[in-house]
């Protein structure tokens, strides 16, 4: 039943889809969703799919590429989708229950319609993500992927301090003044970077007690401020680099 | 030679895998080969990791030698036991031309050639997925670690046991702090499943050193997995190739599946597939009788726990639609009926303990609930919903496919009558609800609520049982269009 209709389907449901586009575009106009002209609306359209987005920490929880526009692709492409259903319906005038599997076929088509140009643009993305990495990563060691990441800075200064720690793994503590989302992102980088030391991360520079002195060997404190509460203690100087200090316990 | 063990190391425990799938499932004659590729890379990869446990439990160190050597001794055990099944089928079936144990796609729509039109959209279809996922590959190759979890928990574990071959255990940080002559080391994370640094440490001991970015190409593969057997599985359900094709265009084209591939490193990826697979294993069970099938999904589910803490949850939902389809649908609203009154008024009692052994307790009082190792949550109502609407129908992380579950709820209100008729119909509808209550009840009924609002978990939860959510859909879209009409 499909194959003998499908000519019939698809000439449907592109007639659909255009007056669905047509529908949209002056009824948009009309009750003014800014903007108001069809081409000013065309223009944003366009420009919104081609919005793209950096890898964030985030990306991996939740896309957010142009999604708090009123052209914001994901709602759009539905909207047009669900209208030029309707249409098809229409067109259809409301087919007897015999023909059900018709309907669904032809709602289940106009919806990979709709995927695949949400696709395309997700494939956008994709590739400019990819020409990033390449630009950043590509034919570089390890170690030169490491410094050209967003914090190669700050990665060079840890490795300058790795220098001054034994070659076996030891164990230390790594301690910022305050626990705020840069602190703790600093932090646990510190300790990726300085694996496979043996890492105790800590906050607050005038809290540590005895058994933090007992059971480290280091401290390397970062903060790029000099830091009055760790003159109480008995701690040696090791090295300082812009971020960071590292101490020995003594 | 990198590349050659960069490739050994993810084609061993696939083609070992590949040969346990084969065992367990058996000669299957429709889209086999995908189906024993999808599942055997996941059996593969997860019975590479439980070997690396038992060297470490039996005192060894990793020796790559060792872990391979058990993977060949496994894998030959497996192809000596396939031989002497096939030697066995091919006697039995001259003399009874019956083998009720296997598993076999009768449906005649499934060997039907396909119109000149399906095979056009087919060839686009790979060639687009084939695109997709070489460009994945070629920047999950060429990155470093990026993702947060990934390089400040999972990689910092797989890292020290690369450095000392040993699985040295991490400990909690007030335990890190009293002296002892053991080494260990801590982390936030420190009492997490292994699973997912132990495929970074695989991929470190083949290659020979901690290489950030090809120590991440197992998820790339768990990617192209997950569309192999589901590619297997549609098929098994008697549909065309077409639809095959196009169910798995759907699924591996999800942008937070994508996301989670280019960015690897995270564990929701390996639990998204392997809930997927054992759902879709339970569900064919249940529509072939096959016992094959049910044992492949009693396995899978089994895995869940060690892959991420929320798999014990979704080792729940299996559980509750495994007792949908072997119960009858009088028999299962009943339990249903009386497990709801029996919480009910324990909570009016005070609250409720179910010890689960190997687990803990988990405790259901009208304060808090407790769902160890999840961890503890505060009961209190907290409006997500703006969150979920967001994510789910806004932001460009899932495409349409929101809009479609809604489309399916309300032709499964429509159609209610195919939950009666429709066994598997029923057992798919209570394994989706079944997830959704628990969803509703951790995103807004407890303080979990805050990783709704924040955006942090909600896709990714959602993903865990998004691709085994899209196949019950795609079951009842199937017996929607074949209740209307004889040719779908």
């Amino acid at each position: 039943m499909l194959t003998t209709n499908f000519s019939l389907i698809i000439k449907r449901i592109t007639l659909s889809l255009v007056i669905s586009t047509v529908l949209i575009l002056t009824g948009s106009t009309l009750y003014g969703l800014q903007p108001f002209t069809v081409s000013e609306w065309l223009v944003r359209l366009s420009n919104q799919w081609m919005v793209t987005e950096l890898w964030r920490a985030s990306s991996i929880n939740v896309l957010r590429a142009g999604s708090h526009d009123v052209v914001a692709p994901v709602p759009w492409i539905a909207c047009w989708i669900g209208m030029a259903y309707v249409i098809h319906l229409f067109l259809c005038r409301f087919s007897v229950k015999e023909q059900q599997s018709i309907r669904l076929h032809s709602l289940l088509i106009l919806c990979v319609i709709g995927w695949i140009l949400l696709d395309a643009h997700w494939q956008w993305q994709l590739e400019y993500t990819r020409s990033l990495a390449k630009q950043r990563y590509e034919n570089k060691s390890l170690e030169g992927k490491r410094l050209s990441a967003d914090d190669g800075d700050f990665y060079a200064q840890l490795m300058e301090i790795k220098r001054y720690l034994p070659t076996q793994p030891t164990r230390m503590m790594v301690a910022t003044p305050d626990n705020t989302p840069l602190e703790r992102y600093l932090r646990l980088r510190t300790r990726y970077h300085l694996l496979p030391h043996n890492v105790l991360l800590h906050v607050g520079l005038d809290n540590f007690s005895g058994s933090h002195k007992r059971s480290s060997n280091y401290l390397l404190v970062i903060t790029p401020i000099p830091n009055e509460s760790l003159s109480s203690l008995s701690l040696l100087k090791v090295i300082e680099v812009p971020l960071a200090t590292l101490y020995r316990w003594q | 030679m990198t590349a050659f063990f960069c490739i050994g190391a993810l084609v061993l425990p696939w083609l070992i895998g590949g040969l346990i799938s084969r065992l367990i499932i058996g000669k299957v004659q429709i889209a086999g080969w995908a189906l024993h590729s999808g599942y055997g890379y996941l059996l593969g990869f997860g019975l590479t990791t439980s070997l690396m446990v038992i060297v470490d439990q039996a005192g060894w160190s990793q020796q790559i030698s060792l872990i391979t050597g058990g993977l060949l001794l496994m894998g030959g055990l497996c192809a000596w036991r396939i031989c002497r099944e096939i030697n066995y089928s091919n006697h039995y079936t001259s003399n009874q031309h019956h083998n009720h144990q296997q598993m076999t796609s009768t449906h005649p729509l499934a060997s039907v050639p396909l119109p000149h039109w399906q095979i056009g959209v087919v060839i686009l279809l790979i060639i687009w997925l084939v695109l997709r996922f070489m460009g994945i590959a070629h920047e999950l190759l060429i990155s470093p670690l990026y993702p947060w979890d990934a390089w400040s928990t999972w990689a910092v574990k797989a890292r020290v046991w690369f450095e000392h071959r040993q699985l040295v255990p991490f400990v909690s940080p007030e335990q890190w702090l009293i002296p002892s002559e053991e080494t260990f080391y801590t982390i936030e994370a420190w009492h997490y499943p292994s699973f997912t640094p132990l495929v970074h440490l695989w991929m470190a001991l083949f290659i020979g050193e901690f290489n950030e970015p090809l120590i991440n190409l197992p998820w790339w593969g768990c990617a192209v997995a997950l569309g192999l057997a589901s590619y297997g599985q549609v098929r098994q359900l008697g549909m065309s190739s077409f639809t095959g094709v196009l169910f798995v265009y759907l699924l591996l084209s999800l942008p937070i599946l994508n996301v989670h591939t280019v960015l690897a490193g995270y564990a929701d990826l390996w639990l998204a597939s392997i809930y997927s697979l054992a759902t879709m294993s339970l569900l064919n069970g249940i529509q072939s009788g096959c016992l094959r099938l049910f044992l492949m999904s009693i396995i899978l589910a089994l895995m869940l726990p060690f892959i991420k803490v929320e798999g014990s949850i979704w080792l729940f939902t299996l559980v509750i639609a495994g007792l949908a389809g072997y119960l009858s649908q009088r028999s299962f609203s009943l339990l249903l009926v009386s497990s709801m009154l029996i919480v009910i008024g324990g909570l009016f009692m005070g609250g409720i303990k179910i010890p689960l052994w190997g687990v803990g307790t988990w405790e259901l009082t009208p304060r808090y609930l407790q769902l160890p190792p999840l961890g503890h949550f505060a009961i209190k109502f907290e409006n997500t919903a703006p969150a979920f609407i967001d994510n789910l129908f806004w932001l460009n992380n899932w495409h349409l496919l929101w809009y479609l579950a809604l489309v399916t709820v309300i032709l499964i209100i429509a159609n209610r009558a195919i939950l009666k008729t429709d066994k598997i119909c029923w057992v798919a509808t209570v394994l989706v609800l079944t997830g959704v209550s628990i969803l509703f009840v951790v995103f807004f009924l407890t303080d979990a609520s805050q990783w709704a609002r924040n955006y942090t978990s909600l896709n990714r939860v959602l993903l865990h049982v998004v691709p085994a959510w899209m196949f019950c859909g795609l079951l009842i879209w199937q017996r929607l269009i074949r209740g209307s009409s004889p040719i779908s």
